[in-house]
């Protein structure tokens, strides 16, 4: 249980307990509870105020499966506020094997040129190595050269030219299981506030034997072994393993609720193409591998490799939120184009979901015509190149928007929304305009309580009960991401919160019940909204584009009927 | 009657004729509802969650016509 604190401005390395006011925190509640106290909200996300906190869940690195989830949290350069994006792979399991509960970065070097890595030992020794050999290099070729340097055996949290060109669609990559940088911390441009410190990676031994003690062993151990086996008898866990989240595909056109074409349309007419049924389908033809272990402890196995013709790696792991950017949204129907597009995010270090929205934007303002997966390409390659289209689409959908004086940007808080359109699940209106993250659709994802055909109990085209519904899986959502379970692991919460609580308690060592797991939730969500708050934020932000409300979406040709009252009435309580 | 029936999120996995990418096609008696033909193709009717009809969004009660396209989605979690 110790804090790593890295002050770039004088490279000073000083690791000391965890403060009492964040015992039992991890993950998103400690980076947000943080930097809400931490953090002048009024400052700039790319000055030395901001701090980047990078923080594995407070049951990362326990025996519990599917817990490598790894929160990073700052002031977004990308929303103007709070930021957690959250991201698996197997650097928060490392982390908290050296017992580590957080490394914050803070303070920014005099000479902007400095450029630096982390690299943690296996004895849990700190280190700032200068990295300026590594400048400019993408995250593929990046974590080649790190461990020709320092070993297989480490973790790699690293940013590509994207970050290093402060753009706010920037993401922070990780290393997965196989050791590719493949997995993102996507969201709020936190690529661009690591480049501002000065680092371009955090490299930590996977061999770390000082794991924080349980105070309750046996009562976690039988605890952790029923939450595994519920996990397991879910049958969705299965469906996940061999077709991954790609299996939303599908399901989610056929709602109509895919936004198509810069979201003129909610059912892609070359959705065939592009299911996860076809994708699998693909993938075993080519000797690609459908079930993939990409993080740390996983039973699920959600992940995928998909390959090309020649059965040559191309990408792990192509996910729903990027087949939708990178295909429905670019009216692209091209499943290799997509894998291809999916690689070039993780090598260049960018967000899938807001680099794809922005590409549909400038599609839809005439740019080019939606289809041309070519373009879409050359589009992302020149953000890596620098030009100024590069700049643009790398500073995501707004960006791009206010560039072209385009008003169909389908943005909230400037940050993109995801592969559900809100005019066809209008719970998801409700969670993207009043997240404090901006667009988020991980941040309270209510489409199954939208779809009676799912067991949901909402009508998805009516308001009511959505403001509540919302609100609660947000404040659940806070909970999970800090404690750092697989949001496709919590079918294992069938096991009963009794079961989560429980665990939290044996390695806490005091009670936490489910009263406590509610008011994690709150006391996360009003840090964050506070937060937002003091940087500026009003009611006014927590708004949908015009867009939602005045074009009807076909097939239902719906408009959000969420209304701003309702909305602003989320968080009262 | 002939109908065409593709099965998505795997449940057509045990269904030997059913193709992931093509579907598969099934005789059924005229009157069939998608609930018979949910029981006639083995699926357990609780894996069943969306039920289309020539692209439109319909209930399990609804009577099959000769030449209808049926596609079936299983319950989604996730995000």
């Amino acid at each position: 249980m110790k804090f790593v604190k890295i002050d770039m401005t004088s490279q000073g390395i000083t690791t000391g307990d965890v403060p009492t006011e964040y015992e039992g925190l991890g993950g998103r509640g400690l980076t947000s509870i943080m930097i809400n106290k931490e953090v002048p909200a009024t400052c700039d996300p790319l000055g030395p105020e901001n701090k980047l906190i990078i923080a594995p869940g407070y049951l990362s690195g326990t025996m519990l499966v599917n817990t490598s989830r790894l929160s990073i949290g700052a002031k977004s350069p990308l929303t103007g506020g709070i930021k957690e994006s959250n991201v698996g792979g197997t650097a928060a399991a490392d982390l908290a094997h050296l017992g580590i509960t957080a490394i914050i970065v803070e303070g920014q070097p005099a000479d902007r040129e400095a450029l630096y890595l982390i690299k943690i030992d296996a004895e849990g020794q700190v280190e700032l190595v200068d990295a300026g050999a590594y400048r400019g290099l993408r995250t593929y070729e990046l974590v080649r050269r790190l461990k020709e340097a320092y070993g297989e055996k480490n973790s790699i949290t690293c940013i590509g030219p994207a970050g290093e060109s402060l753009l706010t669609a920037a993401s922070i990559q990780t290393t997965d299981a196989d050791g590719r940088p493949c997995r993102a911390a996507g969201r709020g441009g936190l690529g661009a506030v690591m480049a501002s410190k000065g680092l371009k990676a955090v490299v930590v031994d996977r061999g770390g034997k000082a794991t924080d003690p349980l105070a309750d062993a046996d009562l976690f151990k039988a605890c952790a072994k029923k939450y595994a086996q519920a996990v397991r008898d879910d049958d969705f866990t299965s469906v996940l393993a061999q077709l991954g989240s790609a299996v939303l595909v599908g399901s989610i056109n056929a709602v109509g609720a895919f936004p198509t074409r810069n979201a003129r349309e909610g059912q892609f007419d070359g959705v065939e193409k592009i299911t996860g049924e076809t994708m699998a389908e693909v993938i075993k033809e080519r000797g690609g591998a459908c079930t993939h272990m990409g993080c740390a402890q996983c039973i699920i196995r959600c992940s995928n490799e998909y390959v090309d013709k020649e059965g040559a790696y191309v990408t792990s792991s192509l996910e729903y939120e990027t087949i939708w950017s990178m295909g429905g949204m670019l009216g692209n129907d091209d499943l290799d184009a997509i894998a291809k597009l999916d690689f070039l995010c993780d090598d260049i270090g960018l967000d899938t979901i807001s680099t794809g929205v922005a590409v549909a934007v400038a599609m839809d303002a005439g740019y080019k015509p939606f289809g041309d997966a070519q373009a879409a390409i050359e589009m992302v390659e020149a953000v890596a190149e620098g030009t100024e289209m590069g700049k643009l689409i790398g500073n995501g959908p707004a960006a791009v928007g206010e560039h072209f004086n385009h008003d169909r940007v389908p943005v909230m808080k400037r940050q993109s929304m995801a592969a559900y359109d809100p005019r066809a699940i209008q719970g998801m209106a409700v969670t993207y305009a009043t997240t404090p993250m901006g667009g988020d659709h991980t941040a309270g994802w209510v489409v199954a309580d939208n779809l009676e055909d799912f067991g949901g109990k909402l009508d998805r085209f009516s308001a009511e009960g959505q403001v509540e519904n919302s609100r609660n899986s947000q404040l659940h959502m806070a909970a999970v991401d800090t404690v750092g379970i697989c949001d496709f692991a919590q079918s294992g919460f069938a096991a009963g919160l009794d079961t989560v609580c429980k665990m939290v308690s044996a390695k806490l060592g005091k009670p936490f019940g489910e009263d406590d797991w509610a008011a994690l939730g709150i006391r996360i969500l009003k840090a964050e909204r506070e937060f937002n708050r003091k940087a500026g934020f009003t009611k006014e932000d927590d708004r949908l584009p015009k867009m939602f409300y005045e074009e009807p979406l076909p097939p239902h040709n719906k408009v959000v009927v969420v209304t701003e009252e309702d909305l602003d009435g989320t968080w009262e309580f | 009657m002939e109908i065409r029936v593709k099965l998505y999120g795997a449940l057509g996995k045990d269904l030997r004729e059913h193709d992931p990418l093509k579907g598969m096609t099934v005789e059924l008696p005229e009157g069939m509802r998608i609930l018979d033909l949910i029981e006639q193709l083995g699926i357990p009717r609780k894996k069943v969650g969306i039920i289309s009809v020539d692209g439109r969004l319909v209930k399990d009660t609804r009577v099959l016509g000769a030449g209808n396209f049926v596609r079936m989605y299983r319950p989604i979690f996730g995000g």
